[in-house]
C-alpha cells in the first residue's frame, strides 16, 4: 500500500514515516502543499495523510484540487485547531476522516488501516477470501485455522492482492503501490516473492490462490467471503 | 423600559399646550368679566346721573313723578332695571315703578361722593348688580346737609349670559386651536424623528440578515452614529476571522510540537519508560491548549449577527459524522423543525452540535439521535434553542455526570476526547449563550441536553 504524508513539521513527518514504513507501507513525503499536490497527482496512491496547517496552501485547498482532478484515494486529515468548522469543511471537500493533533500514533495507524480497507470495499479488519484470513491489524495470515508464517514483504504483496481479490493486478501496479522509489523496482524480485507466497499459501498444491494472468499480472482467485452484516 | 422619544416629546408638548391654553383661557375670561362689569357700572352710573338730574331732592317726600322716567324698562315691574332713593335714615323715599312689590336692602352709610358697586339680592331672590351713590344735599332754607343715597340696580342675568356666551365661544376656539397644534406637533415629530425610525428599521433588517450595513442617507446629527455602526459591523466580521486565524496558527504551532513529542516517544521502544512518565503531562498540555483555545474562539450570541438556519448546519455535521463513523454502521439521525434559527456564530453552533454528537457516536451501540427545537416562549424576542443528543450506549453513572463536565476530566481513557469535548461545550453554552448543559443517564443510554438563550 502506498501512502502520501503531507506535513510541514519535519520531525513529525519523519517519525510518522518511520512508523508507517514499519507497518509495511510505501510512504511518499511532502513538506508543503505544492509538493503534496504534485505527489498526489503523479503517484498511484492508496491513501494520503494531510496536515491542514500547511505553510503555502491550506490543506483544504489541496484536498479540493485533488478531488477536482478526479483522484479518489482516501484522505485522512490532521488538524491542530480541531474546530468542527475545519473538520466539516475538510470532510465536505473530500477528506474521509480526521485526527486532531497531538494524536496517538496507534490511533493513526488504525484509521489508516480502516480507510484502506474501506476504499477497497472491506468493512472488517480481517480479510476473508476462501479458506484464507488476513488480519490487517495483527498482520497475520491463517489458512483455515492454521497460522501461516510470512515475511513482512510477502505480507505487503498478499495484502494488496487480497484487498483487490478477484481483480487482475498488473506487475507495474503492484510495484508502484509497494515501492516508494523507482530504483527499487525489479520485477524479478516480485516474481520470486509470488513464487514463495504460492508455496506457503498452497502447501498441498491444490488451492492455487494466486493465478497468473499471462501478460497482465496476478489475480487472487478466491472472492471475498460474505461479511457480517452483508 | 423607558418611554419612547416620540411619546416623551408628545407628552411634554401636550402638557405645555394644556397649561398654555388653560392660562390663556383664565386670563381672557378674567379680562372679559372685568370689562363686562365695567360696562355694567357705566350703564348704572348713567342711570344714577339721569336720576340725579330729574329728582327734586328739595321735596324729600315726592322727589320725582312716577312717570318722569324716559326708560320704559324702569316702569315695567320686575324688568331687571331698578332705581331707588333712600334718605339718610335708610328709608326708601322713592322707587321706580319696575320695583313694584320688590325690596332691596339699604346698602348702608357710605362716604359721600363715591360710587359703590356691589352685588345684592332682592326680596324675590333676584341676584342684582347695584351701584349706589350718596349725595349731601344743601336744601333751600336749611342749614343742615341732608344725606340721600341713590341706587341703580340691574339683574345679573344679562351679565351672566354675556359671560357664558363669551366663555363658550372662547373655549371652542381654544380647544380647536389646541387640537390643531397637537396635530401639527405630531406631524413635526413624525418628520423630525423619521431618521431615527429609519435607523431602527435598518437595524432590524441587519438583525434579520436582510442587509449587511446601514445604507440610508442620514442628517448630520445621526451620521456619526451610522458611520461608526457600519465600521463596527465591518470590523466585527473581519476581526473575528483574523482572530480565529491567529488562534488556528497558535494551535498549529503549539500542538505540532506536542504531536512530535508524542510520536517520538511512541516510536522509540527505548523510550518506553520516559514515554509512560510523559504521557500524562503531554495529555494535560493538550487538553489545556484545546480548552483555552476553544474558550478564546467562542464568539457568543450577537445581536447584530444575521440569524443562522440550523437545519443546514446540522445536516453538514450529520454527513461528516456518517462519513467518519461509516465503519460502525451507526444510525445517526437528526430532527429539526424548519426555519429554526440560531442567533450567534456558526463556529459556536458547530462546536456544540459536533462535540455532543461525536461524543454520542463514540459511546452509541447503534443509534444516535439529535433533536433541535425552538423553545416557544413569548417572553423572549428571540426564541431559545434546545438541542438534545441521545445515544443508546452504556450511559453514565449519575455521580459521574458532573465530573465529566469538569474541565479535562476523562472517565475512560480508551475513548479519545471524552470529557474535554463536553467541558468545552459547557463553556460555550454557559459563557457564550447564557445557557445550560445537562447530562442524563438512563437505561437506554445517555441524553445530553443544551439550552441556548439569545436575548
Amino acid at each position: 500500500m502506498r501512502l502520501l504524508l503531507v506535513e510541514d513539521e519535519h520531525q513529525l513527518r519523519d517519525s510518522l514515516a518511520l512508523r508507517l514504513r514499519a507497518q509495511g507501507y510505501a510512504v511518499d513525503l511532502a513538506a508543503n502543499g505544492a509538493d503534496g499536490l504534485f505527489a498526489g497527482s503523479e503517484y498511484p496512491l492508496d491513501l494520503a495523510i494531510v496536515d491542514l496547517g500547511l505553510p503555502d496552501i491550506p490543506g483544504t485547498q489541496l484536498i479540493e484540487k485533488w478531488r477536482e482532478k478526479g483522484l479518489t484515494f482516501p484522505i485522512l486529515i490532521l488538524t491542530a485547531r480541531g474546530s468542527w468548522e475545519d473538520k466539516v469543511a475538510g470532510l465536505e471537500l473530500g477528506a474521509d476522516d480526521y485526527l486532531v493533533k497531538p494524536f496517538n500514533t496507534e490511533e493513526l495507524l488504525a484509521r489508516v488501516r480502516a480507510l484502506l480497507r474501506r476504499s477497497a470495499g472491506w468493512a472488517e479488519p480481517k480479510l476473508r477470501c476462501g479458506p484464507y484470513t488476513l488480519d490487517t491489524a495483527a498482520k497475520t495470515l491463517h489458512l483455515l485455522a492454521v497460522e501461516v508464517e510470512i515475511t513482512a514483504f510477502e505480507y505487503k504483496v498478499l495484502e494488496y492482492l487480497m484487498m483487490h481479490a478477484g481483480r487482475v493486478v498488473s506487475k507495474t501496479e503492484l510495484t508502484e503501490h509497494l515501492y516508494e522509489d523507482d530504483n527499487d523496482r525489479d520485477s524479478n524480485v516480485l516474481e520470486v516473492i509470488i513464487g514463495r507466497l504460492r508455496k506457503k499459501l498452497d502447501p498441498a498444491r491444490d488451492l492455487n490462490p494466486v493465478e497468473t494472468a499471462r501478460g497482465h499480472g496476478y489475480r487472487f482467485r478466491y472472492d471475498r467471503a460474505p461479511q457480517a452484516g452483508e | 423600559m423607558p418611554r419612547s422619544l416620540h411619546s416623551r416629546l408628545l407628552i411634554v408638548a401636550g402638557v405645555v399646550l394644556a397649561a398654555f391654553i388653560g392660562i390663556a383661557g383664565f386670563v381672557l375670561d378674567h379680562g372679559f368679566r372685568q370689562s363686562a362689569s365695567a360696562s355694567a357700572q357705566e350703564r348704572l352710573k348713567g342711570q344714577i346721573f339721569m336720576l340725579l338730574g330729574l329728582a327734586d331732592l328739595d321735596q324729600p317726600n315726592r322727589p320725582l313723578g312716577a312717570d318722569a322716567l324716559p326708560d320704559p324698562a324702569l316702569s315695567l315691574p320686575e324688568s331687571g332695571h331698578y332705581l331707588q332713593i333712600y334718605n339718610g335714615q335708610g328709608e326708601v323715599i322713592w322707587r321706580s315703578r319696575s320695583m313694584l312689590g320688590l325690596g332691596i336692602q339699604w346698602p348702608g352709610e357710605r362716604p359721600a361722593g363715591n360710587f359703590v358697586f356691589e352685588e345684592a339680592v332682592s326680596s324675590t331672590e333676584e341676584r342684582l348688580l347695584c351701584l349706589s351713590y350718596l349725595v349731601q344735599w344743601e336744601g333751600r332754607g336749611k342749614s343742615k346737609l341732608a344725606n340721600f343715597t341713590l341706587q341703580a340696580c340691574e339683574g345679573r342675568g344679562a351679565y351672566n349670559a354675556q359671560v357664558r356666551n363669551f366663555q363658550r365661544s372662547m373655549w371652542l376656539w381654544l380647544g380647536g386651536l389646541a387640537a390643531f397644534l397637537l396635530l401639527i406637533q405630531t406631524l413635526i415629530l413624525r418628520w423630525g424623528l423619521g431618521p431615527l425610525r429609519q435607523v431602527a428599521t435598518e437595524l432590524r433588517a441587519i438583525e434579520s440578515g436582510d442587509q449587511t450595513r446601514i445604507s440610508g442617507e442620514y442628517p448630520r446629527e445621526l451620521r456619526a452614529l451610522t458611520r461608526n455602526l457600519n465600521a463596527l459591523l465591518a470590523a466585527r466580521d473581519s476581526h473575528l476571522l483574523r482572530y480565529r486565524n491567529a488562534l488556528g496558527d497558535l494551535a498549529h504551532s503549539l500542538k505540532t510540537p506536542l504531536a512530535v513529542i508524542r510520536s517520538t516517544l511512541e516510536s522509540d521502544p527505548a523510550a518506553a519508560r520516559v514515554a509512560s512518565l510523559l504521557r500524562e503531562p503531554v495529555e494535560q498540555l493538550d487538553a489545556t491548549i484545546k480548552y483555552q483555545l476553544q474558550r478564546a474562539a467562542t464568539a457568543g450570541r450577537s445581536t447584530l449577527a444575521p440569524p443562522l438556519e440550523v437545519a443546514p448546519v446540522l445536516e453538514r455535521i450529520l454527513n461528516s459524522l456518517r462519513k467518519v463513523y461509516h465503519a460502525r454502521a451507526l444510525a445517526i439521525a437528526g430532527r429539526v423543525e424548519d426555519h429554526v434559527k440560531f442567533y450567534g456564530d456558526q463556529g459556536d453552533l458547530m462546536e456544540i452540535i459536533g462535540n455532543l454528537a461525536d461524543n454520542a457516536c463514540k459511546w452509541a451501540r447503534s443509534e444516535v439521535l439529535i433533536e433541535i427545537a425552538a423553545v416557544v416562549n413569548p417572553k423572549f424576542r428571540r426564541q431559545p434553542l434546545r438541542i438534545t443528543v441521545q445515544d443508546d450506549g452504556p450511559g453514565l453513572p449519575h455521580d459521574k455526570a458532573e465530573m465529566v463536565l469538569q474541565r479535562g476530566a476523562r472517565l475512560d481513557e480508551s475513548v479519545e476526547g471524552q470529557g474535554i469535548g463536553l467541558a468545552m461545550v459547557r463553556e460555550i453554552v454557559e459563557v457564550g449563550y447564557n445557557g445550560e448543559l445537562a447530562l442524563r443517564s438512563q437505561a437506554s443510554g445517555m441524553i445530553a441536553e443544551v439550552l441556548l438563550r439569545f436575548d
